[in-house]
């Protein structure tokens, strides 16, 4: 009998150790999630109620209309549009940016003279105000004055204007902005490859494996995590790409650069509608969501936490 | 097991608590007041304002003021009168919130007229937050939402309208009564300040847009622009003008428009009212609903207007299709379709060429407009300290504060006394400005739905100034349907309490 | 137990080739330096140039391509006086970058400070503490992400106003002493640190926070250096939030003053790059600083 007393209060005992465990580990996390909490997840609340609702900056909240807003959007042809604009921006742009930061990044993990230069140099277009980097390159797209043409001009060539195509606007936003950010990736795939314990290329080299097979089966699955994460998140940062289309090209010619997020911009501060707009950003929310997860399942592997 | 922070870690942590704890709450001044700001005794009730507005201690443009009795009404009522009790109370300290335009312009202009103020009130003190134009309505709105309480808002002129349909802003009728309202503007002006019969914000000033040239190119191609208003050219001959001084990529023919992007209703919808006679659809613009564009917009006259101004950038070539900052300035542009401010821009850069300036031209068989308003002071509806910011409202919307704006800005003013008696607007280059006004002045399209129209307007002339192989008619009926349906919310307008 | 030389982290033409092969993969280096250094720092060339030279001269000489097109022709300090209020012009235009600067500085400094400590905490969470449906929460944090900024800023206002921190410092810092995007970064750094060290740790009778601090802090300086660096330049070029968030002048923050040259009739350039070549050197001095750190730094020394 008492043997089993014992037992029922070791294992009490032990559920109540388990959960101290639990209670000092939230401790840990609780002060982010506070934040999170008020700052991030209340706004969104209140962004969720405006989309069930005719509101208006302006106007304050107008009548209680349920899904109208959602369905709005649907039909909307330019928000549908505006969704094409940023799927199309984020498949030029991170693929593209991956690639250059990883290859980048191979370049200047290493100690030799000079590197240290060249680390700044492909960092600073990072450390720099966005709102300024898309002053400049606008001005240096621009097809009369613009320093590019400029360039051209040394080689005899000429541009027709990128801006104002709309078929090189995007695309010229695009390498603007992977000039902008790839340093970021880069410095990340760097800190990921320095965390590579040089212990594993020189068996590698014992067993007769060359360079390239010491990066394939070495180096790239071991960046997996950092991978993924480089992916995930800019594809969700490119998927709401504003500033340089607001400054650069403000949506246009013909819709060609009206990203989604510009569209939603447009509609809660110019037309007076902050429902729809917030509406539309739920639409975007479980589109990125569900991208998200998608990249997850693909590029996650056996990374564990 | 010990564990020990990096001395850096403890550093950095202690640092940054400790300057959050530390922050301060809303710092108190506000104003970047130059160091030679006076420091007036305690006012007397009875000082009225000086017919001459003090000289600034800065160097201002030297526009002295025309003889003193003409300047301003005398009459020591008009004065913002102290509230303040007899000698011996001091008044309680007044602190205004003012938002507006971020500019030089302003901020000197404001600042000094401030200064004046304070000579009579000197418990008065007031913060001025300028914002750059891209972020001055976002911010509004957010204030709006949040319900900030702002005491001053520079209005621009279209959104007084919208702003006081959304209870933004706050009638004034309380301290400006209908006659000295009809005795300090003209109708014009009035049309954006006064929304279903009550006043809500007076104007800063007005604007008028006329042509400037470079008189150096010009003359060099043998092209005399005409200095009379009854010689002023037609479209076509205008073009002809560009077409001659055309020579790109160096020098355009012409800039239609401040800035350097495509533009908006401002000076980019000039052409399709100008396209239309006077009372006809296509120059009123907008319906008498006061909402609807479809069939003024577009009509097919209107469309003439937007065509002709396609073809300024896709079929002659004479305006440039990517904008170039400082175009007239610099010399890349012959032509530039400016209101007066152009003046000041031109000593500020220090620009060095001869230059002068004629009428907008007409179309053919159409009329002649340029668009006036700008900016309007309009009180917070959730203002705290209602009376004394209207107060502040009247004297720098009044005489003394439109004659320190003006010279400061040197654009055209609103206060209809100024504009009578300034010997600036009497002489060239300014006359064609005054005469422009007064003959053809209409301001934008005036409706509740300017917000939404304007947004519309942006990407029209966008398309308008990069597009090639354009339906310009069905472009036009496009936005004029969306337009309609984005503004079909404020149906009420009328009749909303 | 082989030593670790960083130039042997990534794998690296081995010297077979002799002096021949280490000539030209030195000339192919050097040459990759310049293409690099062109193409990155070309538009930044021309900006710093531009902030000391004349406001018309900046767009002055660009066509035909010419030396001048870069460099100035007439060489002046104005813009800078003029942003720092020197001049008569920048004084009376109540124009001062220094005290922009200064806010920014306290706000980057308040907010890295704080963030740090707040992110690594998660992070260590996320990726070695025990708790039932941990990725649930993660995925929690991951969603407020998800939305745009620019839908959840006039929120995002409400709710700091209401806490009566409108247009004060601690509307700039307190909404950031944490980021989502940081702790997802840390947490994916950390995992990959290996679990063994915890547990010998624990089997010692250490508790979280000491293992925390003494086991996995070291090891994870790398990611917390760039962490710190991603977290400090965000603040610091923050535009839109101290925006909408404060009125006060006394608060503005150096990008706010810097699109403040930005009017509606004309783009004040000179000023503009001059500010920007401001508000660039602090960022490049810090990251000059740390590179040096966290590049060389300890890496999975508890492997060896």
């Amino acid at each position: 009998m008492s043997a089993v007393v014992a037992a029922r209060s070791a294992r009490r005992r032990l559920l109540t150790l388990q959960r101290r465990r639990y209670l000092v580990a939230l401790l840990f996390v609780l002060p982010a999630l506070l934040n999170f909490l008020v700052f991030r997840y209340i706004p969104m609340a209140l962004a969720a109620q405006a989309s069930l609702y005719d509101y208006s900056l302006l106007a304050g909240w107008g009548d209680f209309v349920l899904w109208k807003n959602f369905v709005r959007a649907f039909e909307d042809d330019i928000f549908r549009t505006s969704l094409w604009v940023s799927i199309k921006y984020a498949i030029g742009k991170v693929p593209l940016q991956v690639l250059f930061a990883l290859l980048l990044a191979l370049f200047v993990s290493r100690e030799v003279r000079g590197m240290g230069v060249i680390r700044t140099i492909i960092f600073i277009p990072v450390v720099t105000s966005l709102v300024v980097a898309a002053l400049l390159w606008s001005m240096m797209y621009n097809k009369d004055l613009g320093l590019l043409q400029s360039l051209l001009g040394v080689f005899g060539l000429r541009h027709p204007g990128l801006l104002s195509s709309s078929t090189w606007a995007l695309p010229a936003i695009v390498v603007m902005m992977v000039w902008k950010e790839v340093g970021f990736s880069t410095i990340i795939f760097v800190a990921g490859l320095k965390g590579i314990p040089t212990m594993f290329y020189d068996a590698a080299a014992i067993d007769g494996a060359n360079r390239l097979q010491q990066f394939l089966y070495i180096t790239l699955p071991l960046l997996k995590p950092i991978t993924l994460f480089i992916v995930v998140t800019q594809t969700i940062s490119a998927m709401q790409v504003f500033v340089p289309i607001f400054v650069m090209t403000q949506g246009g010619p013909f819709f060609a650069t009206n990203a989604v997020v510009y569209y939603i911009y447009q509609n809660g501060f110019h037309y007076n509608d902050m429902g729809y707009a917030s509406a539309m950003s739920f639409f975007i929310l479980a589109l990125l969501v569900t991208v998200a997860y998608f990249q997850f399942k693909l590029l996650k592997g056996n990374v564990e936490y | 097991m010990s564990w020990k922070l990096p001395a850096w870690l403890s550093g950095v942590l202690i640092a940054a608590l400790v300057i959050a704890a530390c922050t301060p709450a809303a710092p108190p001044t506000a104003t970047a007041k130059p160091a030679e700001a006076p420091k007036p005794a305690a006012a007397a009730p009875a000082a009225a304002p000086t017919n001459t507005p003090a000289p600034a201690p800065a160097a201002a443009p030297t526009n002295t003021p025309a003889p003193a009795p003409a300047a301003a009404p005398t009459k020591p009522a008009e004065a913002p009168k102290p509230a303040e009790p007899a000698a011996g109370a001091k008044p309680a300290a007044v602190k205004l919130s003012f938002i507006g335009v971020q500019s030089d312009d302003q901020q000197f202009a404001l600042t000094a007229i401030l200064r004046e103020y304070q000579k009579l009130r000197p418990e008065v003190d007031v913060q001025f937050e300028l914002l750059p134009f891209a972020q001055l309505f976002p911010k509004i709105q957010a204030n709006a939402a949040a319900k900030t309480p702002t005491d001053i808002i520079l209005a621009d002129g279209p959104n007084v309208w919208s702003f006081a349909y959304n209870g933004v802003i706050a009638p004034m009728d309380e301290w400006f009564d209908k006659d000295y309202v009809a005795k300090n503007w003209t109708p014009t002006s009035l049309l954006t300040s006064q929304y279903r019969g009550k006043f809500f914000a007076p104007p800063q000033m007005e604007s008028c847009s006329v042509m400037w040239f470079n008189k150096d190119m010009t003359d060099k191609a043998g092209i005399k622009p005409p200095a009379e208003m009854s010689e002023s050219w037609t479209t076509t001959q205008a073009l002809e003008a560009w077409q001659k001084v055309n020579n790109p990529p160096q020098v355009y023919g012409v800039r239609w428009g401040q800035g350097n992007s495509p533009g908006q209703d401002y000076e980019a919808g000039l052409l399709r009212r100008m396209a239309g006679a006077k009372g006809s659809n296509a120059y009123k613009g907008i319906g008498d609903d006061s909402l609807t564009i479809t069939g003024y917009f577009d009509h097919p006259d209107a469309v003439k207007g937007h065509t002709f101004f396609h073809e300024l950038y896709q079929k002659h070539k004479v305006s440039a299709v990517e904008g170039i900052p400082n175009a007239w300035f610099d010399q890349r542009a012959a032509f530039y379709i400016s209101p007066d401010n152009a003046m000041g821009t031109y000593n500020r850069l220090g620009a060095k060429f001869a230059y002068g300036n004629t009428a907008l031209p007409s179309m053919p068989g159409g009329s002649q407009i340029c668009h006036t308003d700008s900016w309007h002071y309009a009180l917070g509806a959730n203002s705290a300290q209602k009376k004394e910011a209207a107060e502040f409202i009247k004297f720098l919307s009044g005489p003394v504060g439109s004659k320190i704006f003006f010279d400061r800005v040197g654009q055209l003013p609103s206060h209809a006394e100024l504009l009578n008696t300034l010997p600036d607007y009497k002489s060239a280059p300014r006359k064609t400005v005054g005469e422009m006004f007064r003959m053809h002045g209409q301001p934008r399209i005036v409706t509740v739905g300017f917000t939404e129209y304007n947004g519309l307007m942006q990407e029209f002339v966008g398309n308008l100034v990069a597009g090639q192989n354009l339906d310009v008619q069905q472009l036009a009926t496009t936005l004029a349907r969306r337009s309609d349906s984005l503004t079909a919310k404020y149906k009420d307008w009328q009749t909303k309490p | 137990m082989s030593t670790r030389s960083d130039a042997a982290v990534t794998p690296t033409l081995r010297s077979g080739a002799g002096a021949m092969g280490r000539a030209v993969e030195v000339i192919a280096r050097y040459t990759l330096y310049v293409v690099l250094g062109v193409l990155f720092l070309l538009p930044f060339v021309w900006m710093f140039f531009g902030s000391v030279r004349r406001e018309i001269e900046i767009h002055g000489y660009m066509f035909p391509f010419s030396i001048n097109t870069i460099v100035p022709v007439e060489w002046t300090l104005q813009n800078f006086l003029d942003i720092y209020g020197i001049s008569e012009e920048g004084e009376k235009g109540g124009l001062r970058f220094h005290r922009g600067l200064l806010n920014s500085g306290i706000i980057a400094a308040a907010v890295v400070g704080l963030s740090m400590l707040f992110n690594t905490m998660a992070a260590y969470f996320f990726a070695r503490l025990p708790f039932p449906r941990k990725n649930l929460l993660l995925a929690f944090v991951l969603a407020t992400f998800l939305l745009p900024f620019e839908v959840t800023v006039v929120p995002l206002y409400l709710v700091v106003s209401e806490l009566g921190l409108r247009d004060t410092y601690l509307a700039m810092i307190v909404p950031f002493y944490a980021s989502p995007f940081i702790v997802f970064m840390l947490t994916q750094f950390l995992g990959s640190i290996p679990k063994e060290l915890d547990e010998a740790a624990l089997v010692d009778g250490a508790n979280y926070w000491q293992i925390l601090w003494s086991v996995v802090f070291p090891n994870a300086l790398p990611a917390l250096a760039t962490a710190a660096l991603i977290e400090f330049q965000f603040i610091w070029n923050l535009f839109y939030w101290p925006l909408i968030a404060t009125s006060s002048l006394d608060l503005q923050v150096i990008q706010v003053m810097i699109a403040s040259q930005t009017t509606d009739r004309t783009i004040y350039w000179g000023r503009t790059f001059a500010g920007l070549v401001s508000a660039v050197l602090p960022v490049l001095l810090l990251f000059l600083g740390c590179q040096r750190f966290y590049f060389r730094g300890a890496v999975l020394s508890g492997m060896k």
